[in-house]
């Protein structure tokens, strides 16, 4: 091949090893490093029988034929204290469509957890993981956390940090089959 | 402050790109008086960087909380110490520091060449320019380290602040350790600069000249020494914060700033090659090249917020910035390396595969194994994501067992290639020189056989770092021994003659001292977890350790609660100790912070933290970790780094007394004894010198 | 320290003229150089056959299996490290259920594989030897036959183009010879 040749050659060589780098970098650009998908989305939720925080035990299987909104939080949180709002309303929104909230304290102090449910008026059943095995099985990457378990008791949805209560609540609009209102 | 330090990034601006232009228009058309006026813009530009750095810092001190960087990363009751740390906390600052290291940099460049003017000069000033035209860019438009707090500036006007700040980020005020390793690591990161436009400069001017190998072959070992000092520093950080026990996590931040380091290291090596024999000198374009893609590669990732890591900075906006310069570095560079390759190309030839410029093929190769698998272990689950919409993960345990044969065999050419003269080796004469570190090796890892190690890869480790230590050592003793008897002046002034060879074996040994230490630390060390309650004991490696109960002290901008241990041997004499790990509580922190306490041993360290407290305080979890090695750790990094400055350090040449490096030269043309073989059989060709320093006798 | 007059070494005679450090002739030592060097690295690999040996039937103790599964796995809550390492809470109780699934005779594969159901594969800190996952093995063993193909290519191109002798470049003048000759003299006194 001639000079000029296998310059050309060389050249296109490098550009073509450029793009393809900088377009793999770019597709890491576009996703967040912190979404990592739940293999339980479409599963059986798995199931757990906690001590209630104010009130009796829960077993979530006892729950079945009720859409479940799991929610994991902790006192020590700071984003929790910005999604109670939405999930008070959505309790309140839905209670009556068969649609419990119930509340996984994570991590925290009973005397704290306490605190933070009777400072921030919270009315739905809170059960407490000490062990934090419902986590582990739960797949919690942080708090808050937040599973919508349906009628059947498979995990439809899944939440990472604060929700949004639009969200939750087209979800659970289609679960209770209430239609948009 | 912040108007003025605007100002200055606009001034900076400026006057980075008149430095870029002047200096490329200036070489091209060959008028020096451009090149000089270039030259001399450094020191303005210098100046005005520290303005801005110190706007920035006047602002942190002065608790500024108009300025949205002050009132995220500083707050009054921050002390004092860590206001100043503040500056490169985060993403915003951290780019002024980065500024002002560059313009230091490119000043340094400007000083050095204020008399001598290499061809390359002009295109190397003009490519420094050109990398702090991108850096003043980015903070000036998509990082913006001066902007105001949104709603104050525009409800109460620029007058009014804030009360206070949300203050550093709780893990960055933690340890004082944060005022050196950024700034080493930045000073090693950006350091690649310099050789990176040196070898442009050699690309674009394309005279295949050999100087510029020798010329930034200082700058690349300064910068090299700074970079070992700031991954050391960042794994002391980690042992001595995170309470973990261990130093390196194999995070992809640390790869990849693990990479410009391996890159640089078999630049150094391959760079001998070119400035001794002429050869390599395309592949070291590449190597200088690859250097500083790779840091930029790293900085990308690190602030682009690509990969999830302890560094990532947090929304960080610059990713697409640093993505266009990335492409920009790796099109320039291997595009002019690919225009250069037919013309550049040398023909280097060698004597024998048993000689010193084999052994820095093979470093080169093996260098960038290790390279080539950290980096495709840390973008991999990127590739991996982007092809098949997979989530995977590539963590400690698989660059540990991948690396772990490359690294190996590195401490086997480590511990026997300074054995090698160039050109040709003896045979029997490198057997020979092998004899006691191979008899060392083989003691070490028979002991430790018989000591009861069951784990190959630590016996491996042992074995070859021995090689290692007592292969280096050896030689630096022969010279020592061998100079100071044919040498009038003593061995000082043979171990001064020969300072880069004995610094470069020094560095060696401090390499095989870190690979014992690696070796102890992650294949002997003891954990465990002890739950006690408060003057309770319990025995753990040979220690009785006792709970002394909790205190809490109130610190303007932190509680902190310590929870005492008092550690005592076995022994019925032996005097106790008190380890001090700690809790922090920070307002801004939701979970605490441990401040694990060390006992640092010659042997070993003694390392406990808290990880939580029952009946506040009345018991404890502890955990606790026997680590051997881990000072021998620290021990071979400061050895490399140390004997890396004493081979950077300029050296004065006394007036009437050939200086050091002439006298390399002279001796390396005309007394190079295997030559002489060529020449013809000289009466006892076996006698030949096996060190350098013999051959030079007193002038 | 002035030694006795050595023996005439063998390779003294060999080496006249010869490039490489071949030893034709008879060796009237039996121990040379290479002999001691031989016998370290035949010590050496006995202790790391050995070694290697005893690691591979030592039987681990449940304590140990359990840090070793930990250590495989990605502690969710913290940032690149592994369940062995974290100091985390929730680490900690993972650390306590791998205890609890040996203790309940499971194998490792089997509590690893209930962490993958929670968290997916990216709770495995090395990739999955299955899928696309399995490219990632292949790297080092890639990286380390290229490296020694590519390393042994340059040397054999390199060597060939010196099949002549070196042309003497600067042919010694009569005062260095005789230097190099008096420090030779010194070297040999001093071995």
């Amino acid at each position: 091949m001639s000079r000029t040749g296998r310059r050309a050659a060389l050249l296109s060589v490098v550009v073509v090893a450029v793009l393809g780098i900088v377009a793999l970098l770019a597709s890491g650009l576009a996703h967040d490093p912190k979404a990592i998908a739940s293999p339980l989305v479409g599963r059986a939720a798995p199931d757990f029988r906690l001590e209630g925080i104010h009130g009796s035990p829960v077993q979530l299987s006892h729950l079945k034929g009720q859409v479940v909104v799991v929610n994991f939080w902790a006192s020590w949180c700071a984003e929790c204290r910005t999604e109670q709002q939405a999930l008070n309303q959505t309790w309140s929104d839905f209670r009556d469509s068969g649609v419990v909230v119930l509340g996984v304290n994570f991590q925290d102090q009973r005397a704290d957890a306490e605190a933070y449910l009777a400072s921030s008026a919270v009315t739905y059943p809170n059960v407490e993981d000490t062990e934090s095995r419902t986590a582990l099985a739960y797949g919690l990457r942080g708090v808050p956390e937040t599973f919508v378990v349906d009628r059947d008791g498979h995990i439809v949805d899944r939440v990472i940090g604060p929700v949004d209560a639009g969200r939750l609540g087209a979800t659970l609009n289609t679960l209770t089959h209430r239609g948009t209102p | 402050m912040g108007r003025l330090g605007e100002l200055g990034l606009v001034l900076a601006l400026a006057l980075s790109a008149y430095g870029l232009v002047a200096a490329a228009v200036g070489g091209r058309t060959g008028r020096p008086v451009l090149v000089e006026s270039a030259r001399r813009t450094a020191l303005p530009l210098l100046a005005t960087l520290v303005t801005v750095n110190a706007a920035m810092l006047l602002a942190l001190l002065q608790d500024d909380f108009t300025l949205r960087y002050v009132a995220e990363n500083s707050s009054r009751a921050t002390p004092t110490f860590f206001k100043v740390l503040s500056l490169w906390a985060a993403d915003d600052g951290s780019l002024l520091l980065w500024n002002l290291i560059l313009a230091g940099y490119l000043a340094a460049v400007a000083l050095r060449f204020r008399r001598e003017r290499p061809t390359t000069f002009p295109y190397a000033l003009s490519v420094l320019y050109a990398v702090q035209l991108f850096y003043v860019v980015l903070v000036n438009g998509p990082s913006r380290p001066f902007a105001t707090v949104p709603d104050v500036a525009t409800v109460a006007g620029a007058g009014t602040a804030l009360l206070d700040g949300r203050g550093p980020a709780p893990l960055l005020q933690n340890h004082p350790l944060m005022a050196v390793h950024p700034p080493f690591l930045y000073l090693g990161f950006i350091g690649f600069t310099v050789p990176f436009a040196f070898g442009i400069a050699a690309l674009v001017v394309g005279n295949g000249s050999d100087r510029w190998a020798a010329l930034t072959r200082r700058w690349t070992l300064a910068v090299w020494c700074f970079l070992t000092v700031g991954l050391l520093l960042g794994a002391l950080w980690s042992y001595s914060v995170l309470g973990w026990g261990g130093y390196w996590a194999w995070d992809p931040v640390e790869n990849v700033a693990l990479l410009p380091w391996l890159v640089s290291t078999a630049f150094l090596h391959s760079a001998m090659l070119q400035e001794r024999r002429g050869m390599a000198r395309l592949w070291n374009v590449v190597l200088v090249v690859a250097a500083f893609a790779l840091m930029t590669f790293g900085t990308f990732l690190t602030r682009g917020n690509v990969l999830s890591s302890i560094h990532a900075f947090a929304q960080s906006g610059v990713g697409p910035a640093y993505l266009v310069f990335l492409a920009l570095v790796l099109l320039v560079g291997f595009g002019l390396v690919a225009w250069r390759l037919p013309t550049l190309r040398s023909a280097p030839a060698i004597d024998s595969t048993l000689s010193r410029e084999a052994a820095f093929v093979g470093n080169n190769v093996l260098l960038l194994a290790a390279a080539a698998i950290i980096l495709v272990g840390t973008v991999f689950p990127l590739v991996v994501e982007a092809t098949t919409n997979r989530q995977t993960t590539v963590g400690a345990p698989y660059f540990r067992s991948a690396l772990a044969p490359v690294f190996l065999l590195l401490l086997l050419l480590v511990g026997t290639a300074p054995l090698l003269p160039w050109r040709a080796a003896n045979r029997s004469r490198a057997l020979r020189r092998l004899r006691v570190p191979a008899a060392a090796a083989a003691l070490v890892m028979a002991g430790s056989a018989v000591a009861g190690d069951d784990k190959p890869s630590a016996l491996l480790g042992f074995g070859l770092g021995t090689l290692v230590v007592v292969a280096n050592g050896q030689e630096i003793l022969t010279g020592i021994v061998v100079g100071r008897r044919s040498d009038r002046r003593g061995a000082v002034a043979a171990l001064r003659r020969g300072r880069r060879r004995y610094a470069g074996l020094a560095a060696h040994i401090g390499l095989g001292l870190l690979a014992i230490g690696i070796t102890a630390s992650s294949s002997f060390a003891q954990q465990s977890e002890l739950t006690l309650a408060a003057g309770h004991s319990a025995s753990f490696a040979g220690y009785d350790v006792r709970y002394e109960g909790l205190t809490t002290a109130q610190e303007p901008q932190r509680t902190v609660l310590t929870a005492a241990l008092s550690v005592r041997g076995t022994g019925s004499d032996d005097a106790s100790v008190l380890l001090d790990p700690r809790l922090n509580l920070y307002p801004a922190a939701s979970e605490p912070i441990g401040s694990p306490a060390i006992l640092h041993g010659p042997v070993w360290d003694l390392y406990a933290s808290v990880i939580g407290l029952q009946d506040s305080g009345r018991s404890a979890t502890f955990r606790l970790y026997h680590n051997p090695g881990v000072g021998l750790l620290w021990l071979g990094g400061a050895l490399m780094a140390l004997a890396g400055a004493a081979a950077t350090w300029p050296v004065r040449r006394r007036p009437g007394r050939p200086g050091p490096t002439r006298r390399v030269r002279v001796r390396s043309r005309t007394k190079r004894p295997d030559r002489r073989r060529t020449a013809g059989p000289t009466p006892r060709p076996d006698r030949q010198p096996a060190h350098p320093v013999v051959r030079t006798g007193a002038p | 320290m002035t030694s006795s007059p050595a023996p005439a070494r063998p390779e003294r005679r060999a080496r006249q003229g010869t490039r490489s450090g071949a030893h034709p002739g008879p060796r009237p030592r039996l121990l040379g150089p290479g002999a001691l060097v031989a016998l370290a690295i035949v010590v050496a690999l006995l202790s790391l056959a050995a070694v290697a040996v005893r690691g591979a039937n030592k039987p681990l103790s449940r304590a140990e299996q359990a840090q070793q599964i930990a250590a495989e796995l990605r502690c969710p809550v913290c940032q690149d490290l592994s369940a062995a390492d974290s100091p985390a809470p929730l680490a900690r109780q993972m650390r306590q259920q791998i205890s609890e699934g040996l203790a309940a005779g499971d194998s490792p594969a089997a509590i690893e594989d209930r962490f993958v159901a929670a968290y997916g594969e990216t709770v495995l800190l090395r990739p999955p030897s299955s899928g696309p996952g399995r490219l990632a093995y292949a790297v080092p063993l890639l990286a380390l036959v290229g490296a020694v193909a590519a390393g042994a290519a340059t040397l054999r191109v390199w060597r060939r183009r010196s099949t002549q002798p070196v042309p003497e470049r600067a042919p010694l003048a009569a005062g260095d010879r005789s230097r190099v000759e008096a420090a030779l003299d010194r070297w040999s006194e001093e071995e």
